[in-house]
């Protein structure tokens, strides 16, 4: 009878314990997934600049999910910046939160109007994504970015 | 039947009640979380859809550095005036080396460094009428601006610039004018 106990014990735990983690796990991709069903950006402008020579892009945050643009949990050192250039060249470009030393094309990240300082870029506010690179020949390019969470912006542009 | 299998299944009916609240509870969490979620991304996309605005009446001042510009809200959205930080004021245009220049303008009334916008202080009331929401930028009234550029970026005069607003809610809508 001990034994039987014992098991039925064992059993019970083992079931609850995998219950449990079955619900956390299904609880976790619902939040992720309603981050990044509230989540939405759109690219605003663009701009060419020289010394250094570099191309200008100013994105909105037209969505509900904040992000931390500075300290050690930045999000934009998780983004993906593609830039396919006039030649159809594409380009990836890592983050560089001070700006490029070698290789000289990285990109940067400014928020523009932080409002109340917060550090995070919030429904409405826009950053500045500076995309350094070596030239900007004239043409038609793409950029596309992607957040740390798979949300993504695309758009044409021309210079 | 003896007393260790009805202890065991009590703590299996007990597990299968629990299973059942689980699994219950799951889909719950998970479908409330899908409905707020298509709730708010749809609230979005109306927001978006329903707010717009025109501009007119762009006018270079006579010093190349100062724009003025009307703004009419079209849409049916209201923005209030904490929201005019999270409009959008991009200007291209060439200087006056011939040089093309695109700015983004923020909005402050109060600091006097280039590139930012702000209401119109000669213009009352601003928004325009001021029936009802004085302060806030109502469907239908009329937002008078001033843009102020740095003093090395100057508007040539006679050429073509570029001026777009980007709403809030991300609609956007832009005009060219003669400097």
């Amino acid at each position: 009878m001990i034994a039987t106990i014992i098991a039925a014990s064992v059993f019970t735990g083992a079931a609850l314990s995998e219950l449990y983690m079955f619900e956390n796990t299904f609880k976790e991709i619902g939040t992720k997934n309603q981050q990044v069903y509230e989540s939405s950006i759109t690219i605003i402008g663009e701009a060419q600049a020289s010394t250094p020579t570099r191309i200008v892009v100013w994105v909105k945050n037209v969505g509900t999910t904040s992000f931390p643009i500075s300290g050690a949990n930045s999000d934009p050192q998780y983004w993906d910046v593609f830039v396919t250039f006039p030649s159809g060249n594409v380009t990836k470009f890592s983050y560089s939160a001070t700006g490029c030393g070698s290789p000289t094309e990285c990109f940067s990240v400014a928020l523009l109007n932080d409002i109340g300082s917060t550090g995070m870029w919030v429904t409405g506010e826009t950053i500045q994504l500076t995309i350094y690179v070596n030239t900007v020949p004239t043409g038609s390019y793409q950029i596309s970015l992607s957040l740390s969470n798979g949300v993504s912006a695309e758009d044409h542009f021309s210079f | 039947m003896g007393f260790g299998t009805i202890i065991a299944g009590i703590y299996f009916v007990a597990v299968l009640i629990v299973s059942g609240y689980v699994v219950t509870d799951t889909v719950n969490h998970m479908s409330n979380t899908a409905y707020n979620s298509v709730l708010t991304a749809s609230s979005m996309q109306l927001e978006k859809v329903r707010s717009s605005a025109t501009i007119s009446g762009i006018i270079v001042g006579e010093t190349h550095i100062v724009i003025y510009a009307n703004l009419t809200n079209n849409g049916e959205v209201r923005i209030v005036s904490g929201e005019f930080a999270q409009i959008d004021i991009i200007l291209t245009y060439e200087d006056s080396t011939g040089s093309t220049q695109t700015h983004w303008c923020f909005y402050n009334s109060s600091d006097t460094s280039q590139d930012r916008w702000f209401l119109n202080a000669t213009i009352h009331p601003n928004p325009f009428p001021s029936i009802v929401n004085p302060q806030d930028w109502d469907p239908s009234k009329t937002l008078s601006i001033t843009i102020v550029l740095g003093q090395p970026s100057q508007i040539m005069p006679g050429s073509i610039g570029y001026l777009k607003v980007v709403l809030p809610e991300g609609s956007s809508t832009a005009q060219t004018f003669t400097g």
